[in-house]
């Protein structure tokens, strides 16, 4: 085993090193952030199984069939991506998966207020008719996905991180200067 | 999996030029085992979650209790004199669009044939369909609910639930929508607002639903006169073939 908790050595003083310094507590703060929302969003979902599936059932997207086999998998997908993200194990592909659900969110949100339907995203709580939507809170909703989307995107783009489990998202200090 | 992919993949800083390109055509080739562990993990956790909430839900959520109103065979909410010759069962969902075609086009024959003594009808409010984003449970419980007020109260519902039915509408059908449009209908019990608030029947409505597919409903909706499935779309769309129908099974109890 690495040593976990690597530091890395002092840097060099020009502008690459400055940003060497600090994304990888930028990408600890996106990491946490996100895994803490996708958590928030996952555990209301997990404790009530029947207000899931009205949650997905409103949206009008899928087959009866798929209905309940997404209301009970989806939140545990979610759970699962915050729980690797939490720890820092596969940080970029944990992020890529955080990703993809959001690109889905986005879509079937976007796909709900062009239909004119009037649901709660149900994203956080429970979902289903709601007579209170309205454009507002949909763009509201789908702003929120595109920011998490963005700190996803970062994410993946530049995975290592402090305070990391694993060794393939943590710095390299012997590799750092090269 | 290979420390020095593992390395290369999660480096903070950007490698050289040349380096990266290397990286990049290797792992258009073969992406790194990593993502392979995370997607398996991530499939494994759905099933997980399939598996576990499939038990958490359903019967296991709601208990089953029995609504006061239910009166006829196989729990069904009977109406009609006990000197009638002729059972119609009706298996239905509150939400589903034939059962409303139904309603409107035989359901007056039903009312007169309740009232000439001929027939007793026999209604089964199951949770079939479940489509267009609607809850029909949710129906069905406030139907039910509405029983525990008065036999009339549940008619009342059963019939306006079906004239209101809006497969246009997301989800309408909620515990709370469902507590308005009774009391819009006269239904103004604290009887009513404390079962349709606390989901009483929803246990029961599940219980007959899985009780009608066994015995092979799986539509709705679904008629049997005197124990006979129809299945002669004319019985159940037209008025007067439906009414022969029945006059056949009456004939075939007299013998």
């Amino acid at each position: 085993m690495p040593d976990v908790h690597a530091q890395p050595r002092p840097l060099a003083t020009d502008a690459t090193s400055r940003w060497r310094s600090w994304s990888p507590w930028l990408a600890t703060i996106l990491r946490l952030g996100l895994a803490a929302v996708l958590a928030w969003a996952a555990i209301p979902k997990i404790a009530n199984p029947d207000a899931a599936v009205i949650a997905v059932r409103a949206y009008q997207l899928l087959p009866e069939a798929a209905v309940h086999p997404v209301a009970w998998g989806l939140p545990f997908v979610e759970l699962a991506v915050a729980v690797l993200l939490l720890a820092g194990v596969g940080t970029r592909s944990a992020a890529g998966a955080a990703g993809v659900l959001l690109l889905v969110y986005v879509a079937a949100i976007a796909s709900a207020w062009a239909r004119g339907l009037r649901i709660d995203c149900g994203c956080f709580s429970h979902g289903g008719y709601d007579p209170g939507a309205n454009g507002v809170r949909y763009a509201t909703d789908i702003g929120r996905d595109l920011s998490l989307l963005l700190a996803a995107g970062l994410l993946v783009w530049r995975p290592a991180s402090r305070l990391a489990l694993a060794r393939d998202t943590n710095l390299q200090p012997d590799q750092e200067h090269q | 999996m290979s420390n020095k992919r593992r390395q290369q993949h999660g480096r903070g800083a950007r490698p050289p030029r040349s380096r990266n390109a290397t990286r990049r055509s290797r792992q258009r080739r073969r992406p790194s085992p990593v993502i392979w562990c995370v997607v398996g993990l991530l499939a494994a956790a759905a099933i997980v979650g399939i598996v576990v909430q499939s038990q958490r839900s359903g019967s296991s959520g709601h208990p089953v209790v029995t609504p006061a109103v239910i009166s006829g065979p196989d729990n069904g909410v009977l109406q009609g004199q006990a000197s009638a010759p002729v059972l119609v069962d009706e298996y239905g969902d509150f939400t589903c669009p034939i059962c409303r075609q139904f309603q409107a086009t035989i359901g007056p024959t039903i009312a007169r044939l309740v009232q000439q003594g001929t027939i007793r009808f026999n209604y089964h409010p199951i949770a079939l369909l479940a489509q267009n984003g609607q809850d029909p449970a949710q129906a069905a419980n406030a139907a039910l609910s509405a029983g525990d007020v008065s036999r009339g109260d549940f008619w009342k519902l059963h019939d306006a639930l079906f004239a209101n039915q809006e497969p246009e509408g997301a989800g309408r059908w909620t515990a709370q929508y469902l507590l308005d449009f009774g009391h819009q209908q006269g239904i103004t019990s604290p009887a009513y607002d404390q079962a349709v608030t606390s989901g009483k029947y929803l246990g029961f409505v599940e219980a007959i639903t899985r009780q009608a597919q066994q015995r092979g409903i799986n539509a709705t909706p679904t008629i049997f006169i005197n124990g006979q499935l129809q299945q002669d779309p004319d019985v159940l769309t037209s008025p007067a073939d439906f009414e022969a129908a029945v006059t056949r099974a009456a004939q075939a109890v007299k013998g």
